[in-house]
């Protein structure tokens, strides 16, 4: 039994933003009663131009203009909204820091409904780029980590993967557009996040001055350069390091490394020296790539591979990857979804009711009363009836003066069992119980419609630096 | 215990098959990897053309286990004191068991004057419980699943008839339990023929008014059911999602379209 769905994918970028379609196809292929019910196939149906931001003068986001430039996409792709049952959009780059990027996001009724994901972390971003260049699927067949750099014109987004599996996620303020050039190579824009970078380098990049194309290869060298000490796991300096956003990289040395994003688009093997390759844009972006491409190609150290997109990778891991699927056994009601941007709270210890109830009080105290949350958990251990009785007795106290939906995602699958004693016991509650789901503290999650006996689901990420 | 079987290893425990047998591989992670992906004996090298020791043990333990599960009566402690009504098929012991399936399907009749004399009638929800080709899969799993099957029949309302043990039995005994009482939906929880895997693995058959008239495709069956396959309480609350869903179709197996 298979069915297809319509995804979206929406990026907003710093610079740019596009839109692409996907169909998604979910199969069940269990031959028994019980469904196993998995994403077969993912197929971009179109890929819009890579636009511009519309910007106001103000230099925040255009809703307006963005929101129309998106109708015309959907239009030219022959796709109506309603058609769409699931998707995401990304705020990326630098813009995701811009106050009115969640504004925007919320004026658009080109994804208005209800598939929409709002702005998301640096983190989120750096895992869509990754599956969308390819670096997860690679992953699978490597026997070592694999990471994506997808570097924009705001900031540089890196997963590591690992048999398929995310390991880690961070960002760096190093982008082909912090620099920015007029006509007359007079520097219009210098983002205050790498001033600190440039006085370490000793150059005298200015708004307003003339730039040296000797100091601005300098720069995107330099940038090169960090990006290959952090495969390495070589170190950086203190001015280097303050340009991880929120927080560094876990993991150690990566073996080998793909590129995305549109700086990317100029790494390859054809050096960039003139003005002119400059000015097309308007910065530093194919400065950036050249430096890549010397850096990386001069060191064996790092393999490097063939990223499947460049300039899409984002737009199509939101289309395509953002979407997981629960478990195939669930306690769903659909009447009760959409959810979306659904705080998480994981609790560590629910095998014990009163530590439970206290762990819980503690960590929902954090939200307003009458938001809606989701607990999240890793399951029962042992899995007998007694343990599951008594966490769905736990969970039912803790949550009792809720009035709420009693959300809980797990990991284990124990959805459907748990979810059935918190309903039996719970007296008229409202449950939804999803497992095969991984959510961290700090995670916001959006939950559609039961497709094919599954549930989709997306798990965002939201690291801010504050 | 003597102080050398302390250094002896237990060959039939399940981590022995995890273990990498390749000497020098090129990628110990890529094999790992791999072999997290199904129950198959990979990754355990060989000596000339043939197995390594370790590998031919932990087979022929494996397949001790499954003859094991298949030989030996299941213990009904457990069933006892659940308190479950027992009969047993015309067949009188496990040698009989294994060369004449005929006769696991079917009751003397006594048996069955017995069973429409001592049950409940009419049932919405009729249990049989089935020691089939393991014994060994009844015990690890029935308290579990039964103890989650009766909160969710409880919760729908349903009718339970009186839960009946059977003894070397066959699926099809169902189906002559549920004639003799006019279940509406009966429920057999049987032992699976062990294979290399496991010997604790147990499917439900469920079918609407089931009958001996009826072909084999009328039972919708959720199979592999222990703690490393399906969890015995999730099985169970999936078996009560589809009582529902027989209930309401009023039809089962192949016929209902899921």
């Amino acid at each position: 039994m298979a069915q297809e769905i319509l995804s979206a994918g929406i990026d907003i970028g710093t610079t740019t933003s596009q839109v692409i379609f996907s169909r998604l196809r979910l199969e069940d292929n269990s031959y028994t009663a019980v469904p196993d019910v998995k994403i077969t196939q993912k197929e971009v149906l179109y890929k819009s131009p890579v636009y511009f931001t519309p910007l106001c003068d103000d230099g925040n986001i255009d809703a307006k203009a963005l929101d129309r430039l998106l109708l015309a996409e959907y239009a030219r792709a022959k796709v109506k909204r309603e058609d769409i049952a699931t998707g995401a959009v990304i705020i990326t780059g630098e813009s995701s820091r811009k106050q009115n990027a969640r504004l925007a996001v919320e004026q658009l009724s080109a994804a208005a409904g209800d598939f929409v994901v709002a702005a998301a972390g640096p983190d989120l971003e750096s895992v869509l780029a990754g599956y969308g260049a390819g670096a997860a699927d690679y992953s699978e067949k490597y026997p070592a980590a694999v990471a994506n750099f997808d570097i924009g014109g705001g900031t540089t987004n890196v997963a590591v993967f690992l048999g398929g599996e995310l390991q880690d996620a961070f960002a760096l303020d190093i982008g082909g557009r912090l620099v920015r050039l007029n006509p007359n190579h007079c520097v219009n824009y210098l983002s205050p996040r790498i001033e600190p970078l440039i006085a370490s380098l000793g150059l005298s990049l200015q708004v307003g001055r003339k730039a040296e194309l000797g100091e601005l290869i300098k720069l995107a060298e330099a940038f090169a350069d960090i990006c290959r000490r952090v495969c390495l796991d070589e170190p950086l300096t203190k001015v280097e390091q303050k340009l991880y956003i929120g927080h560094g990289k876990r993991l150690g040395r990566l073996s080998a490394v793909m590129f995305s994003g549109g700086v990317a688009e100029y790494i390859k093997d054809t050096p960039v020296v003139s003005w002119d390759d400059i000015l097309r844009y308007g910065d530093i972006g194919p400065l950036v790539g050249a430096a890549f491409w010397r850096v990386f190609s001069a060191q064996t150290a790092v393999q490097l591979l063939n990223s499947r997109e460049r300039i899409r990778a984002t737009v199509i891991g939101a289309g395509s990857y953002a979407v997981r699927l629960s478990g195939s056994t669930v306690m769903m009601d659909d009447e009760l979804v959409p959810l979306t941007n659904v705080p998480v709270i994981r609790l560590e210890h629910p095998e014990r009711p009163k530590a439970l109830m206290q762990e819980y009080r503690l960590k929902r105290a954090v939200y307003p009363p009458h938001q809606q949350v989701a607990i999240a958990l890793a399951g029962p251990a042992g899995g007998s009836y007694e343990e599951l009785i008594k966490l769905a007795d736990g969970l039912l106290a803790a949550t009792a003066e809720v009035k709420q939906i009693l959300l809980v995602v797990m990991e284990q699958d124990f959805a459907k069992a748990l979810g059935l004693l918190l309903k039996h016991r719970g007296g008229g509650r409202q449950v939804i119980c999803l497992d095969r789901i991984h959510a961290q503290p700090g995670d916001y999650i959006d939950i559609g419609k039961s497709v094919a006996g599954t549930v989709p689901v997306v798990v965002k990420t939201l690291i801010f630096k504050s | 215990m003597n102080e050398t079987e302390e250094f002896v290893s237990d060959i039939s425990l399940p981590e022995v098959k995890e273990r990498v047998l390749i000497e020098h591989p090129q990628s110990l992670a890529m094999i790992k990897r791999l072999k997290k992906t199904t129950n198959a004996r990979l990754g355990v090298g060989r000596a000339g053309d043939r197995y390594k020791t370790e590998t031919l043990l932990k087979f022929r333990a494996d397949h001790a286990i499954a003859q094991d599960a298949v030989w030996t009566d299941i213990d009904e402690t457990l069933i006892d004191e659940m308190g479950f009504y027992k009969v047993q098929t015309l067949v009188q012991n496990k040698e009989e068991y294994v060369r004449r399936p005929d006769r696991g399907r079917i009751f003397s009749d006594v048996t069955m004057e017995a069973i429409k004399r001592d049950c409940i009638h009419n049932p919405d929800v009729q249990l049989v419980i089935a020691d089939g080709l393991s014994g060994f899969a009844i015990n690890a799993n029935l308290k579990d699943i039964y103890a989650i099957m009766m909160d969710g029949f409880k919760e729908k309302g349903y009718r339970v008839g009186t839960p009946i043990f059977v003894r070397y039995s066959r699926v099809a005994t169902m189906d002559k339990i549920s004639e003799a009482l006019g279940a509406t939906v009966t429920i057999q929880l049987i032992g699976e023929r062990p294979g290399l895997a496991t010997g604790e693995s147990m499917s439900v058959y469920m079918a609407y008014k089931a009958s001996s008239k009826k072909p084999e495709s009328q039972r919708t069956v959720v199979s592999n059911i222990y703690k490393q396959g399906i969890p015995p309480l999730e099985a169970g609350a999936q078996v009560v999602h589809l009582t529902e869903v027989l209930m309401r179709e009023k039809k089962s197996g192949v016929e209902l379209k899921i």
